[in-house]
């Protein structure tokens, strides 16, 4: 096989894989149920809920089949009256298996949802969540701030390595290795 | 994915030229390792991995397709050494090389390539995820599901590594002890997958929820998830044992090695990429014609913003001149700095009246000695940078416009009285800041084979020569192709301070022995030879001055436009009760790009020079160098974010334009899109990782300018140094979480 028909190999194989490409949505299952004649299980992220942008998900059968037509609609309610709605869609949702909406919930404590699958005011449930005070941004963004102090690491001990290699050769070469075709 | 793509992508580029040419290296390699990506990029992000949140048994075909099929098959393909090939040659030599050279590493290595740690991790893997606590963890979070994962695919991969034995290496067991080794593993899953099945409870009770409602009872799917994992594996360790003990009885031996008629070829990997050898852009490029075309192009977008700039509306965000070169041009200068090299100098649309102005109008004098210096420059660049900050110049469409005349009146001015390019090297501030953040782009502008350089008599690189591409060494009379106006000498031209890649010299060499190569980024910041025309850089004042001044700039330039900032110039410029926030803005950019510079360089060369013995000049030249790369990635993420922000402002402004002048047919102006997009997610990320990158090269020209001047005491003479980068990165790390003012962009 030529190098051509390599790239040609991985290619595809990345082709197809991109097609079928699609997200978990992750999260925590926070309530689970019945609703009217639908069987609901509600997915919350992120897990443990902050202030700022919740996602939640809903998974909603009836008999086992997925329902993906259904509407559903979200009604968060916090304190100091606070309160903030939202509508399901599929669009929001990675997972195709899912529906999902995002909603903003501005401060820390105790938030009551109340869900509404259908048209039917009647099929409704409603549960508790604890938000907790939102962490600073920068602490979200921890590991992607961090990621100089491996590499300085790695730096250092490569500076020693060529130290103890000019001590025993007198200077750094990889030309007696029997990697030298490798690295050249 | 980046992950996938990047190790596609190095594998790739380092099977080139081995595959079907090298023993041990047949042709069904690569096919191995294309199917075992694309098994793991199903693996991972395909539905089974948003289905395997809701059933157990989904989720342990995802694991099996882990640690069964994708690491074998990625095995098979031998991905080591070909990856390796695939890295850059400055990588694999300078920042590999000792590593892989190191004895101590190597034991490492053996002993992580041992069978028995291969087993352990293998086995460890599998109970340890698969212990409810830890399982309902991954469940619940993203990191921790894809740690498992990684955690999976690592375990199997020693443990595979021992039967499939990679090329080059050789298996450490017989095959009939590789044959226990496996059934060993067999019984160990055989013991798991019994569990499951036969619990009489379930499990993991995150299924408890999800299960039901895709009709599934948990406890039949967790029945149905231990079945699979229990066939599943048979499946694939009861073939791969039966081929060895096949093997074992020499009943299968491997095909002889046919090699195909051509030998390895490595030159790929080992001769640098030149850009002008690559078909298409290298062709443009070095055609005078094409490359005068460009600055034309730009000339006459040029024209067209100081127009809009002087007779459009006064609102910048409604503007060309307000949008187009603030916004656009400076992310792309970023961009093709980071990624390519000086080829914004290149482009210059200055260039094109004053080329044309030479045809007919030859000056007579030469640059003053006494002005044969950055220093010039230095002050140029800070009364720019203080301008930009009082005068808001972003959101001022005529002062834009004014600033765009002024600049062809300048370099006509001055190149049309001295000679060569004295307007580029001495005097442009913009073509000082692209020259020196080239220092740490990838490509430069130098030659090809520097023996042949030795041997060459006519030295047209930089003297000029009599035809373009002529590939004799005869040297015409009248000079038709100048040589370097900017009096770079090629063979002793060092990185790409000064350069300003016109292609000059490409023209006029007659053994076209100049290309477009890759550099290693930064290098040259450490470099002390002495270089043509710029001297020993190293150790340069007015040049220090300039990169200093640039580096700090690129804080106070990005830190201008957040919040704090704006608050207190608001706060000074009442506690003074003044009308204007003029002189409050150019005072405290002074501070920024002047006062603290010199305080804190002089404090850390101060330090550095009396711990280390090395005078105070040679000190500030080490710290003034290193800082570049810190510098260039604020400067990066600074206007890579306006870019990324408020890309879409430019429909608006020319769909405006263009109806201003009769011409319709884009429509109304969309005034929508002038608005600031939402900042994407990635964006933060990027920035964070570009600042990192940016410290981190800065720390390593410390170190290596310390080392080259301080012998051993190379770590206490790069303290200071390190403390004053460290304070960089977190200024910019505190500007990027900052609320930005959004530049160039409407509220509306
Ligand atoms: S670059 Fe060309 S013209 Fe210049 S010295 Fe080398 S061979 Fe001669
Ligand atoms: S002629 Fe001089 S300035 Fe132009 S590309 Fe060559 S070395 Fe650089």
């Amino acid at each position: 096989m030529s190098f051509r028909a390599s790239i040609r190999w991985i290619a595809c194989g990345l082709a197809v894989a991109c097609c079928l490409r699609t997200h978990a949505d992750g999260g925590a299952v926070v309530d689970r149920g019945r609703y009217g004649v639908y069987d609901a299980t509600i997915f919350l992220s992120p897990v443990p809920p902050s202030t700022g942008v919740i996602d939640f998900s809903i998974l909603l059968s009836r008999s086992g089949e997925p329902q993906l037509s259904v509407p559903v609609h979200v009604r968060a309610e916090g304190p100091n009256g606070a309160w903030t709605e939202g509508q399901m869609h599929d669009a929001d949702s990675g997972n195709h298996l899912l529906r999902a909406c995002s909603l903003t919930l501005g401060s820390s404590g105790p938030w009551r949802i109340s869900i509404q699958v259908g048209e039917n005011t009647a099929d409704f449930r409603s549960f508790e969540i604890s938000v907790n005070p939102a962490p600073p941004p920068w602490r979200a963004s921890l590991p992607w701030m961090i990621l100089w102090i491996p590499v300085a690491l790695l730096l250092v001990a490569r500076e020693i390595l060529v130290a103890g290699q000019r001590r025993r050769r007198g200077a750094w070469d990889d030309s007696n290795h029997f990697s030298a075709t490798i690295l050249r | 994915m980046v992950a996938i793509a990047l190790s596609s992508l190095l594998y790739l580029r380092g099977v080139r030229g081995i595959v079907g040419r090298v023993r041990g290296f047949p042709t069904w390699r690569p096919k191995c390792f294309a199917a075992g990506v694309t098994v793991l990029f199903l693996a991972l992000a395909s539905p089974i991995d948003s289905i395997g949140h809701m059933l157990l048994w989904v989720h342990m075909v995802q694991h099996w397709l882990l640690i069964m099929i994708a690491a074998p098959l990625i095995l098979l393909g031998s991905p080591g050494i070909p990856m390796l090939r695939g890295l850059p040659k400055v990588v694999r030599r300078q920042a590999l090389g000792p590593f892989i050279a190191s004895p101590f590493v190597r034991r490492c290595l053996t002993l992580l390539l041992n069978p028995f740690t291969g087993w352990m991790a293998f086995a460890l893997v599998n109970w340890i995820w698969h212990y409810p606590l830890f399982y309902g963890a991954a469940l619940e979070s993203t990191l921790v599901h894809r740690f498992e994962h990684a955690s999976f695919l690592a375990g199997s991969m020693l443990f595979w590594w021992q039967i499939i034995a990679p090329w080059p290496w050789k298996a450490r067991w017989a095959d009939a002890a590789l044959v226990v080794y496996l059934l060993a593993a067999d019984v160990q899953n055989t013991i798991f997958s019994a569990i499951v099945t036969f619990s009489d409870s379930v499990l993991y009770s995150n299924y408890l929820a999800t299960a039901p409602a895709l009709g599934w009872d948990a406890l039949r799917d967790q029945r149905m998830a231990g079945a699979f994992m229990w066939t599943a594996g048979q499946v694939v360790m009861l073939p791969a044992a039966i081929f060895l003990i096949l093997r074992a009885l020499k009943i299968v031996r491997p095909k002889p090695f046919v090699a195909r008629e051509r030998p390895a070829t490595v030159s790929h990997l080992t001769e640098p990429f030149d850009l002008l050898r690559v078909a298409w852009i290298g062709s443009f490029l070095r055609k005078r014609a094409a490359r005068e075309s460009i600055r034309w192009t730009l000339a006459l977008i040029a024209l067209i913003l100081v127009i809009d700039g002087f007779f459009g509306p006064a609102d910048a965000p409604s503007n060309m001149a307000g949008t187009l070169p603030w916004t656009h041009w400076r992310g792309l200068v970023v961009i093709a700095l980071l990624f390519g090299g000086n080829f914004l100098c290149m482009s210059c649309p200055l260039m094109a009246p004053r080329n044309l102005m030479r045809r007919w109008w030859k000056p007579r004098f030469r640059w003053p000695s006494a002005l044969r210096s950055k220093w010039l420059a230095v002050g140029l660049i800070a009364i720019w940078l203080i301008t930009y900050e009082a005068f808001d110049l972003w959101s001022n469409p005529r002062a834009t416009a004014f600033i765009f005349v002024a600049y062809f009146a300048a370099i006509l001015m001055i190149d049309g009285l001295f000679r060569g390019g004295s307007f580029c090297k001495w005097v442009c501030p913009i073509g000082q800041f692209h020259m020196t953040q080239s220092l740490v782009s990838p490509l430069s502008v130098s030659v090809r084979n520097t023996a042949l350089c030795a041997t060459c008599i006519g030295r047209e690189c930089i003297r000029g020569s009599g035809s373009g591409h002529a590939k004799s060494a005869s040297v015409s009379l009248s000079i038709s192709v100048p040589g370097c106006e900017l009096e770079l000498f090629q063979p002793a031209k060092r990185g790409n301070l000064d350069c300003t890649f016109c292609l000059d010299c490409v023209d006029a060499c007659p053994h076209d022995n100049v290309g477009i190569l890759t550099q290693s980024p930064s290098v040259a910041l450490t470099d002390r030879r002495w270089g043509s025309s710029i001297g020993r850089v190293a150790s340069r004042v007015d040049v220090a001055a300039m990169l200093a001044l640039l580096s700090f700039g690129a804080f106070a330039n990005a830190a201008g436009m957040t919040g704090p900032w704006l608050d207190l110039v608001a706060a000074v410029t009442n506690s003074f009760e003044l009308t204007s926030t003029i002189a409050i803005e150019a005072a405290m950019t002074s501070v920024a790009i002047i006062v603290l510079p010199v305080i804190m360089m002089s404090c850390a060369a101060l330090i550095s020079s009396r711990i280390c013995g090395i005078s105070l000049r040679e000190s500030l030249c080490v710290g003034a160098h290193a800082i570049v790369p810190i510098g260039a990635s604020m400067w990066c993420v600074h206007w890579f974010f306006h870019l990324a922000t408020s890309a879409s402002t430019a429909i608006p402004v020319m769909q405006r334009a263009l109806n201003d002048v009769g011409l319709a047919w884009f429509g109304e102006p969309e005034w929508a899109e002038s608005c600031c997009g939402p900042v994407p997610s990635w964006l933060l990320p990027v920035e964070l990782v570009l600042l990192q990158l940016g410290l981190v090269v800065s720390g390593w020209m410390v170190w290596r300018g310390s080392a080259q001047r301080t012998g051993r005491r190379a770590i206490l003479a790069s303290i200071p140094w390190w403390t004053l980068s460290l304070i960089l990165w977190f200024v910019g790390v505190w500007i990027v979480f900052q609320p930005m003012q959004m530049r160039g962009t409407s509220t509306l």
